[in-house]
């Protein structure tokens, strides 16, 4: 039987699937791809040092998730739906790591731009309610980023379910400060910010945080709880706007600015200025729509035209 | 519902006082007292079910009736929209819209239905493209036709193997020829009639502004169409596929129509139509296995006609061609430049009188009667078969009398 076995595995197969099957997953394309590759983004990153943020990083794991997915009957999902699948098996843990890397990276270079659009006075306004005032909103954003030690994401995150977003900004009863609109979020290593992946938020330092033996939730929900208007029904994930992130992987800040923390601040102010907040408000469904989406199709708009 | 639910439970227990059955179990009964209570107790329970009904049309009269009212623009229940459900569920998916699709773009393969709704264009008519279609798989070595030779590679598990890249250039040459048709007036007859090949051939057909044809071919509809086909609507059409109504009573004794190109999926099970259009002049292209004859199709595309996959993506990049072909003319029409000569339409007495094997300018084959018609040019234009395509067909339309 051993030698069975051994003749079997010594036999090269005339397939392989991990090297000869079609590559599902691609490199996404960037709005920006060729600016950013021939410029490079404003201060933040110089050509050089975004060919390896993106380009390299992110054909690692496009290379990688390929290698993984090969040959399984679900190796068309996208990537969302990969890691929302397997953000509770530890079993898998590459696999979400992959996929939720290359989603959180994405996000971030489609917040930047070469030319960004300033905060538009509603979107101001709703920050300022949350975070007092814009200065603060940056000063504890960036705050976050620097004392994050390790690799990681900063995400600016939207609450529908707040009674925050309820109330408006002006009144401080629709906007407690125990429940604001906006919160940030900060994701270790490859944590994904998705309510759908929670269990992999990685929000703290586990290296420096209790692990909590117990897990009780109790009271958290239904009429007595603190939030007593809360729409959300039992067991069910809230849903949350990802408006923002910031990556602050060493591989990002470290070619153009060095390994020390100085470099990781001036990488942080760096990137303030070359926020697109136009793309920050249509992540957060801020701006106006629906003026050309759901419009009907116009006459003789048939399906050979 | 549930409140509806709630009376009848605790109906039935109202409807007979408690104090009957107390007191029909704590007695000695004897058997006509055990009568007459199972009396009792039938009746009681036949009262508590009327009751059960009066319970439940008092309790609708009693409730506030919610009659959700449909907004007249959106047919939705005024209660979604005025709770902000709807507002709700747009933003979520379109949140997902844009969320879903950050992180890797994943190429999706081949998808069967985007072949009729997105089908393939000439220039997008790769060898990977058609090996993936099976169009390389030909019949049993001893089923075929030695006048294919020219067209297979080789021999593979007993069957024969088309040469695809012989495969990519007729058809490329057939492209040409459909946009080439198309793009001077033409009328284009898609024919393909084995089982499936139905919406692929009306959907190569509509594209390129032409008939189609899935049924069985009825044999005469050239060579006696004016018999078969003579109560088949026809109407002449300006360069601009307006409708000339003035020419409407010139057509009464027009004859039928017969088509400027013909495009066959099947030629084995369509000899006749093949044949039919071989007596009158009409080019004919088709899909030639490796058991068909070559010879019984002007233009022939060595592919395997028994792979639907392969069929569709034959006939889409036709219809494909046929839409350009179509494009440029109303392009060139708007332009002021009519792409073909004008005729009138022929009358049935001079059509009897002319040669059959003589081509016939401004033909078309009415089966659908919804594009317009022509019929032939007065005179008679010789073609040689060496000729090329678009110096003799395609001018079927009668332009608008200045």
């Amino acid at each position: 039987m051993k030698h069975g076995v051994d003749k079997a595995c010594s036999r090269k197969p005339l397939y392989n699937p991990k090297t000869t099957r079609r590559r599902l997953h691609n490199i996404p394309q960037l709005v920006y791809n060729e600016a950013f590759t021939n410029n490079g983004v404003g201060k933040v990153f110089s050509p050089a040092a975004f060919n390896v943020a993106w380009h390299q990083y992110q054909g690692h794991l496009v290379k990688r998730l390929n290698e993984m997915t090969a040959g399984h009957p679900s190796s068309n999902k996208e990537t969302k739906e990969i890691l929302l699948a397997n953000a509770r098996n530890p079993n898998q843990a590459a696999l979400f790591n992959h996929a939720s890397m290359a989603w959180n990276n994405h996000h971030f270079f489609t917040t930047l731009s070469p030319s960004p659009t300033p905060m538009t006075d509603h979107l101001i306004t709703r920050l300022s309610g949350s975070f007092s005032s814009i200065e603060s909103f940056r000063a504890q954003l960036l705050a976050t980023a620097q004392s994050m030690f390790g690799p990681g994401f900063v995400w600016l995150i939207r609450n529908p379910a707040s009674r925050g977003y309820r109330g408006s900004a002006s009144s401080d009863q629709g906007n407690p400060a125990n429940d604001p609109e906006f919160t940030i979020l900060c994701t270790y290593i490859a944590g994904s910010p998705l309510p759908g992946a929670h269990p992999r938020v990685q929000s703290v330092d586990m290296n420096t945080e209790n692990s909590q033996s117990v897990m009780n939730s109790a009271g958290a929900i239904g009429p007595y709880s603190g939030n007593a208007e809360s729409t959300i029904s039992p067991g069910r994930i809230a849903r949350a706007e990802i408006c923002l992130g910031v990556n602050t992987w060493e591989h990002c800040w470290m070619h153009d600015r060095g390994v020390g923390s100085e470099g990781k601040r001036a990488y942080l102010d760096a990137w303030w200025d070359s926020i697109d907040w136009e793309t920050v408000e249509r992540n957060a469904a801020m701006d106006s729509y629906g003026g050309g989406r759901n419009r009907l199709p116009r006459a003789g708009e048939g399906l050979y035209r | 519902m549930i409140v509806r639910k709630a009376l009848i439970r605790h109906g039935r227990r109202l409807a007979h006082s408690p104090r009957q059955w107390t007191r029909s179990l704590a007695t000695e009964t004897d058997l006509h007292d055990l009568q007459d209570t199972t009396e009792a107790i039938d009746s009681s329970l036949s009262n508590a079910t009327l009751q059960t009904k009066s319970i439940e049309s008092q309790a609708e009269k009693s409730g506030v009736q919610y009659v959700p009212q449909i907004d007249a623009r959106t047919q939705m229940s005024q209660q979604l929209l005025g709770d902000g459900t709807k507002y709700v569920y747009d933003r979520h998916r379109r949140q997902q819209k844009l969320q879903n699709p950050l992180g890797t773009t994943v190429d999706k393969g081949y998808q069967p239905h985007r072949l009729l709704t997105d089908p393939p264009r000439p220039s997008d008519i790769t060898l990977e493209l058609l090996l993936a279609s099976q169009a390389h798989l030909g019949h049993k070595t001893s089923h075929w036709n030695p006048a294919n030779s020219r067209y297979i590679f080789g021999i593979r598990q007993g069957i024969h193997i088309i040469s695809l890249d012989v495969t990519a250039a007729h058809l490329r040459r057939a492209c040409r020829v459909v946009s080439s048709v198309a793009e001077r007036g033409g009328l284009i007859l898609f024919v393909g009639t084995r089982p499936g090949q139905d919406r692929c051939v009306v959907t190569a057909a509509t594209m390129a502004g032409g008939c189609h044809l899935f049924d069985r071919w009825t044999p005469g509809s050239i060579t006696n169409g004016d018999q078969i086909l003579r109560s088949c609507r026809k109407q002449v059409v300006d360069e601009f596929d307006r409708e000339v109504p003035e020419q409407g009573a010139a057509l009464k004794d027009a004859s039928a129509l017969k088509p400027d190109l013909v495009v066959c999926m099947n030629p084995i099970e369509n000899w006749v139509m093949l044949h039919e259009c071989g007596m009158h002049g009409v080019p004919t292209i088709g899909i030639i296995d490796t058991d068909a004859n070559p010879t019984w199709v002007t233009y022939p595309i060595p592919a395997n006609d028994d792979s639907l996959r392969c069929v569709q993506v034959i006939a889409g990049a036709l219809g494909r061609a046929g839409q350009e072909g179509q494009a440029n003319r109303r392009e060139a029409a708007l332009a002021g430049e009519v792409t073909y000569r004008p005729n009138r339409p022929k009358r049935i007495a001079d059509r009897m009188n002319a040669s059959p094997r003589a081509v016939e300018a401004a033909t078309g084959l009415a089966n659908t009667g919804d594009s317009g018609m022509g019929p032939a040019a007065d005179g008679v234009a010789n073609r040689s078969r060496n000729s090329e395509v678009d110096k003799n067909l395609g001018y079927h339309r009668a332009e608008l009398a200045s």
